[in-house]
């Protein structure tokens, strides 16, 4: 066997693990079927009736998941009214509702109006600044009335424990990267500087992300303005905290990225986060994707510190209770399972590798949940980019540490 | 300097703030009376308002002949007069009866021949507007209750002085015989109000990524905190402890600031601990700061005139106070600057000029700073100009004084712009210019020391 024959044999053996692992990952179906969707949030307008000449919906600002389906959000330029639409992604009928500005002459019922809605009975009139109320009994009728019907609210978050606890380890992160500083370089301000620049210039066009923001009598550029600010201001936040709280330089688990890019597939496959349905409705997505992996990796590898920190007096237990850690996610982090494991993963890569090893589970992380949630074309064919572009960078990562290693055996040696 | 910083405070405040308190009660007596009711017992009177109604009219009207709608047919501004023997009347600051309600007496007269009870009405108006000529009745409601016969009047007028498209309404109450309540309202055109409201609900929306950046200047300068602490830097527990008492003592003056405000005090004292001591400032710095703040309140008033005479929309009169008492304008002027300064010209710089420099730094906070409080203008965008302003020049006074100058010149600043809201009066007078007396008397005891 020549020496190039054999060079790739003992490649492919090295790898063999990692591809048995990834087909593995590939093939199993995800388990739940609920959380797929098949269109994109813009793609359902085309589906949903108009509301006629005597009413102008405006073009569509804003979009959600809620209740299986997309509740899509409309306003005109001038702000006065906001429509709401929920489409269900089974089909059958949407639900309505208009909520308009207080002041519209429209929100002034008449007593006889008023009784129609209260029935027989006194109804007794409070002005208010450009609006009348009815006192109807022991019911009060707003001037300023919706109309249509409730529509369904995204799930309620479930994540105040787990918010509370992600923001609790970053800030000990980032007290344990200032108070024991290790030697650090410069690529991952480079990094961290074109995922926050990059997203804070695609800030306006994420703003349909910001759904909830946007109200009736607020008109949507001023919306866009205020999302943008606070988009560009946490991001100016995140950049200040990769200058002043660097990871480490030297990466010492190269080897084990590709793992964490098939853990954070498999999670994202089986427990997706359902947000990326929204994410991947964007026209920006691909760049959204690339630059929300940087940060988010990196504020992973910051929280894995503030992790590591804590669990640094447990000593010889630390891999214990980092393994506890992760079987008590993969059990019952629901939502939290994905973002859990990468810093649980990252915090296994200790100080040096933390903010690599959380880009790959990142990484990972969304392509799993794209694929698995997102049916339609194109996020099928990005979702299948992103693995194939992941997967390969992971194995040249893989093969590059193992030269590394048999030249620094080769070095000792000598 | 600290002279002439006092006679211009004193120029600027000075018969300022809102007329027709001291006429309320007689003005409320007398329109009792017209309704056969003798005020009995003491008067309490508070003042109302409503920012909303004031705006659209000036907006509508631009300058003071918008305002001076506003405090009279417009009734944004109204004194509340309730009597202790009972009785309650609300007059517009220009001495206008805007609403009226008596007790109801026991013998209230014959009920009315009911196809007579419109003239009756119309004739009980007429003596509780001055321009009865203008009204028209619209509706008459009958009902039983109380053991007599009680007879509503709707009324509309025309716009009178109003603005084209407002509409002024009536009603009057009678029972038996006797009228026992009035009151009128106004229906503004929507555009007008909806203008000013929605900008309103946009500056809300808007306000939002400040107090977040806020939020963040704030934990980032604690975790800074924390590592100086670890290592042994100096720390000015005096100093915050102090900051956090005074910020206690001012939101007692007044409850609504208080709530509001409560949650942050702690934080801001540690936050005052913790700032280094360069960028802090001392008593002479917050003196010369407060006659900066003299210069930046002319200037302000003067820019927000100089906007109205161009076009823009810029609302003269301030924000309305939740509460007027006596001392309420020192909490609602020096609890921004007590919490707000520090943190915009102190923590932003302490933390990012190793990265940025001190005038990097010092500037990021003129953005943050222009979308916490500003006016309702149209265009907007005048109002975050005037406001980043405002911002700019405290950047300027902080870097020769210190977040002492900053936080003098912003109180003295805010002092003299709200003082319009508030009555006419020399305990607001005081109030308003107080951080100059204070400035003036630090600057004499340093010169002849």
């Amino acid at each position: 066997m020549s020496g190039r024959v054999a060079e790739a044999v003992a490649a492919l053996r090295r790898l063999g693990p990692l591809g048995l692992a990834a087909a593995l990952v590939l093939l199993v179906r995800p388990m739940d079927r609920r959380l797929e969707v098949a269109r994109p949030a813009p793609r359902v307008v085309s589906a949903v009736p108009s509301l006629g000449d005597s009413l102008e919906r405006g073009p569509l600002r804003g979009w959600q998941r809620a209740a299986e389906g997309w509740l899509l959000r409309f306003q005109p330029d001038h702000g006065a009214w906001l429509v709401g639409l929920w489409v269900a992604d089974a089909g059958g009928p949407s639900t309505m509702r208009i909520e308009v500005a207080s002041w519209l002459p429209g929100a002034r019922l008449s007593g006889k109006a008023a009784a129609s809605w209260g029935g027989a009975g006194p109804t007794v009139p409070e002005e208010r600044l450009a609006r009348r109320d009815w006192m109807l009994g022991g019911q009060t009728l707003v001037g300023a009335l919706p109309a249509g019907g409730p529509l369904p609210r995204s799930e309620p978050s479930p994540l105040g424990l787990g918010n509370a606890l992600l923001a609790g380890l970053l800030l000990v992160g980032a007290l344990a990267r200032r108070l024991e500083p290790e030697p650090a370089g410069l690529v991952w301000i480079g990094l961290m500087a074109v995922g926050c620049v990059g997203l804070a210039v695609l800030a306006p066009s994420l703003a349909p992300l910001g759904g909830r923001l946007y109200a009736p009598e607020v008109r949507p550029a001023v919306t866009v303005l205020a999302w943008s600010a606070g988009v560009v201001m946490l991001l100016g936040a995140v950049l200040f905290a990769a200058v002043t709280c660097q990871p480490s330089r030297s990466p010492t688990s190269l080897k084990l990225l590709p793992w964490g890019f098939l853990l954070g597939l498999a999670v994202g496959r089986h427990e997706p986060v359902v947000w990326i349905a929204e994410l991947a409705s964007l026209p920006v997505a691909l760049p959204t994707f690339v630059a929300l992996a940087l940060v988010a990796g990196w504020l992973a590898g910051l929280a894995a510190d503030g992790l590591g920190a804590l669990l640094a007096p447990l000593g010889r237990l630390r891999s214990a209770a980092l393994i506890a850690c992760a079987l008590l996610l993969i059990g019952g982090g629901g939502p939290w399972a994905g973002p859990g494991l990468a810093v649980v993963a990252a915090a296994a890569s200790g100080r040096a590798g933390s903010s690599w090893m959380g880009l790959a589970a990142v990484a990972g992380l969304l392509t799993g949940s794209l694929a698995s949630v997102c049916l339609w074309p194109a996020s099928q064919w990005l979702a299948g980019a992103m693995t194939v572009v992941g997967m390969a960078v992971g194995l040249v990562i893989r093969l590059r540490a193992a030269g590394f290693d048999r030249a620094e055996r080769v070095q000792s040696s000598g | 300097m600290s002279v002439a910083a006092l006679g211009a405070a004193a120029w600027l405040v000075v018969g300022q703030g809102r007329r027709g308190g001291l006429e309320a009660e007689l003005r409320a007596r007398q329109a009792l009376a017209d309704v056969g009711h003798g005020a009995v017992g003491a008067a309490e009177v508070t003042a109302e308002g409503e920012n909303e109604r004031a705006w659209a009219l000036e907006r509508a009207r631009p300058g003071r002949t918008g305002q001076a709608l506003a405090a009279g047919e417009g009734g944004a501004y109204r004194w509340r007069v309730v009597f202790q023997g009972g009785g309650e009347v609300h007059v517009s600051d220009a001495g206008l009866l805007w609403s009226l309600r008596r007790p109801l007496p026991t013998a209230p007269g014959p009920d009315l021949y009911r196809p007579r009870s419109g003239a009756f009405l119309t004739a009980a108006l007429a003596r509780l507007v001055p321009d009865p000529e203008s009204w028209r009745l619209e509706d008459v409601q009958t009902w039983e209750e109380e053991g007599c016969t009680w007879y509503r009047g709707w009324f509309v007028g025309d716009a009178g002085g109003l603005p084209r498209g407002w509409r002024r309404e009536a009603e009057v109450e009678v029972a038996g015989s006797t009228t026992i309540a009035f009151s009128r309202h106004v229906q503004p055109l929507g555009i007008d109000v909806g203008v000013v409201e929605g900008r309103l609900e946009e500056l809300a929306i808007l306000r939002l990524p400040a107090l977040a950046g806020v939020g963040l200047i704030v934990v980032a300068m604690l975790v800074t905190g924390v590592g100086a602490v670890v290592k042994h830097r100096p720390v000015a527990w005096v100093l915050g402890g102090s900051w956090a008492l005074a910020l206690v003592g001012l939101a007692a003056m007044s409850p609504d600031v208080a709530t509001r405000w409560g949650g942050g005090i702690l934080a801001i004292g540690a936050v005052m601990a913790l700032l280094p001591a360069e960028l802090r400032g001392g008593w002479i710095d917050g003196a010369t700061g407060a006659a900066a703040g003299v210069a930046l309140a002319a200037t302000a008033l003067g820019a927000r005139l100089l906007a109205l005479g161009a076009g823009a929309f810029v609302p003269l009169t301030p924000a309305l106070p939740e509460h007027v008492s006596a001392w309420a304008l020192l909490p609602q002027a020096w609890m921004p600057a007590l919490i707000e300064e520090p943190i915009l010209r102190g923590v932003l710089p302490a933390i990012a000029r190793p990265v940025l420099g001190w005038w990097g730094a010092a500037l990021l906070s003129v953005p943050v700073g222009a979308l916490l409080h500003p006016l309702p203008t149209v265009p907007l965008a005048v109002g975050l100009l005037l406001e980043g302003a405002i911002q700019l020049a405290l950047v300027v006074v902080a870097r020769h004084g210190g977040v002492a100058a900053a936080v003098a010149a912003r109180g003295v600043l805010e002092s003299i712009l709200r003082r319009p809201a508030y009555p006419l009066g020399w305990p607001w007078d005081a109030a308003a210019i107080l951080g100059v007396i204070g400035g003036a008397v630090c600057l004499v005891a340093w010169r002849k020391r």
